[in-house]
């Protein structure tokens, strides 16, 4: 009877997974399923994309994982190799990616609207609503950095600009997000 | 011998293979059927290595071993790969063995059992094996 | 499912995920001059004149300087939200009465406090409301993962037959080794490695064995039925002339705990 490896800490099964331990990956992968899945819900805007990001995710952890120097850390590691594909898959199906294009907010008087969101009273609906009308990228930024946790620059290679550039972007979501959820007090 | 007779022939020793005590699975080489299409010279025939290199699913890539609760499969193409060429004749294959047996013993039944099969043929010259056992356990 | 799967990013120390970056502009990677400068300026919706500003700077490096300078300026010369959320990362610490001490920036402080709390709040949320996966898209993972199987270096066995060569991969000696440290109670074997040339026949290995030990089960004789059962098994299943097998305790985990997720 094979050992019960669904108590195992992260590192425990990280390090198997990393000398080939099948059944290890699997259960770390699903003990990080949904949090990898709700992450790139939020990058790609698709629930059926996400899935998609995720499973090429998958596979690229199970690879990458011998080069995994902290098995303690695969928890943010694997979110890094999330976003990372998650962004690939983005820019595969759009192509025409002009920066630009994505910089439009969403439309006043449809489900973002923040009278109905006044109308729903809740400060969880209302951050919702408030990242919706982020331009695409602040809110691509912000995800990155405060769920992801990832670093300027990687968010930065990721987005393929530059570390200030990443810097401004996350100020200014920060600004509006603040200001908005103040008005929910 | 004809690519048929051969792809028949290697699904035979895939199931003798599957059928030696202590072999709980025989797989497909990841790859076999690749490398020898790249190989080259002198080939007379290569089949099999079930790792889909004609693009087709291979099923699971594997059969069920004696003592194994996994029915057989029936893969596209047979799991275990030869090459046959003007001077010799080359059998590629993975096993996964019992925790209960021996595996260095298994291995050499293995061959004993396929390469006796084998002297059966007179088309093919100068049979030999390259055998992995690339996992051990229960399953 | 970890209990606290907001814990992703680095707060407050957490170990958990990637570093967070400083804010030294030494990390910023060169940006373009002129004219992108300004039009990167503009688009992040900073200050027309400052944008300006780092669009005329001469050197890439002043225009880098004039645009962590838009990012550091605060409305009323206070403290920077880039730097007030960095300290937040920071757990508050050291002390830093700029901050704690302006009511204003104390106030903003609060303000992304809250936000985070909100934040943390809707990822929750989202990851419940997140539908399991279908068994088949794990399996179809998983398919695609023994494709990619980890079997390193290939350690021969004696054959009968000439030019017949068996072998048996390191991947395969390695879960063998797994098998036999997990199936000693109390133990769960974290790492193995074969130290050794295994390609020569009769060369000398040696096996290193990292485990987890069950909270409040005596190490050493842990250690050593571990190291025992990991001889037997190569006996049995390999021919490798093993001199030596280290058992090391690395970790001690508990039964029916919380998930440590990697915290």
């Amino acid at each position: 009877m094979a050992v019960d490896l669904s108590d195992a800490a992260d590192a425990v099964l990280a390090s198997r997974a990393a000398e080939g331990d099948e059944r290890a990956f699997e259960q770390l992968l699903r003990r990080h399923l949904g949090l990898m899945t709700a992450y790139a819900t939020r990058l790609t805007s698709s629930r059926a994309d996400a899935n998609d990001a995720v499973q090429e995710a998958s596979i690229a952890i199970w690879r990458e994982l011998p080069t995994l120097s902290e098995p303690a850390a695969v928890r943010g590691w694997m979110m890094r190799i999330v976003s990372r594909k998650s962004f690939d898959l983005v820019r595969s199906r759009r192509p025409a990616s002009d920066v630009d294009e994505l910089e439009l907010p969403s439309e006043p008087g449809g489900r973002d609207d923040p009278e109905r969101a006044v109308v729903t009273g809740d400060a969880m609906s209302g951050l919702r609503q408030a990242l919706r009308r982020l331009p695409e990228t602040q809110r691509q930024v912000w995800t990155l950095r405060e769920v992801g946790g990832e670093s300027y620059a990687d968010i930065a290679e990721t987005l393929g600009t530059s570390v200030t550039a990443v810097r401004g972007l996350l100020a200014r979501a920060r600004e509006t997000l603040t200001r908005e959820m103040e008005a929910w007090r | 011998m004809d690519d048929r007779q051969l792809s028949r022939l290697a699904t035979e020793l895939g199931a003798l293979a599957a059928e030696t005590p202590g072999v709980v699975r025989v797989q497909a080489r990841p790859g076999f059927g690749t490398a020898m299409r790249r190989a080259v010279d002198g080939l007379t025939a290569v089949v099999g290595g079930g790792d889909g290199g004609d693009g087709d699913s291979a099923g699971d890539g594997g059969v069920g071993g004696a003592g194994s609760d996994s029915p057989a499969t029936g893969p596209s193409a047979p799991i275990v790969g030869i090459v046959a060429s003007r001077a010799e004749t080359r059998v590629t294959l993975d096993i996964a063995v019992s925790d209960e047996a021996s595996g260095p013993r298994v291995a050499r039944d293995v061959a004993e059992s396929l390469l006796g099969r084998l002297a059966l043929e007179p088309d093919l010259l100068e049979p030999s094996l390259d055998l992995r056992i690339v996992g051990v356990g229960p399953h | 499912m970890s209990d606290d799967p907001t814990r992703s990013s680095g707060y407050d120390g957490d170990e958990s995920g990637p570093t967070r970056a400083s804010s030294d502009p030494a990390e910023t990677t060169p940006s373009t001059a002129g004219a992108d400068a300004t039009a990167d300026a503009l688009a992040q919706g900073l200050d027309p004149d400052r944008a300006v500003a780092a669009g005329d700077a001469v050197t890439t490096a002043d225009a880098e300087a004039e645009l962590d300078a838009a990012v550091d300026a605060a409305p009323d010369d206070g403290v920077s939200l880039e730097r007030i959320a960095d300290y937040l990362d920071e757990g508050r610490q050291p002390y830093d009465p700029l901050i704690e001490d302006d009511p204003s920036a104390l106030a903003q402080l609060n303000a992304l406090r809250r936000l985070r709390g909100v934040s943390d709040q809707l990822l929750s949320d989202e990851v419940a409301a997140t539908p399991a996966p279908a068994p088949s898209w794990i399996a179809d993972v998983m398919s695609r993962v023994r494709l990619e199987s980890r079997s390193g270096r290939e350690i021969p066995l004696t054959s009968t037959h000439e030019r017949t060569t068996l072998h048996i991969t390191e991947g395969a000696v390695r879960g063998l080794i797994r098998e036999a440290g997990d199936a000693v109670d109390g133990a769960l074997v974290i790492s193995c490695a074969i130290v050794g040339d295994v390609a020569q026949p009769d060369a000398i290995v040696t096996v290193d064995v990292a485990i987890s030990a069950l909270y409040g089960v005596a190490v050493q004789p842990l250690a050593d039925e571990v190291r025992l059962a990991v001889v037997r098994h190569l006996e049995q299943q390999t021919e490798l002339v093993v001199e030596g097998v280290d058992v090391t305790v690395r970790d001690v985990h508990q039964l029916d705990d919380e998930h440590d997720g990697g915290l």
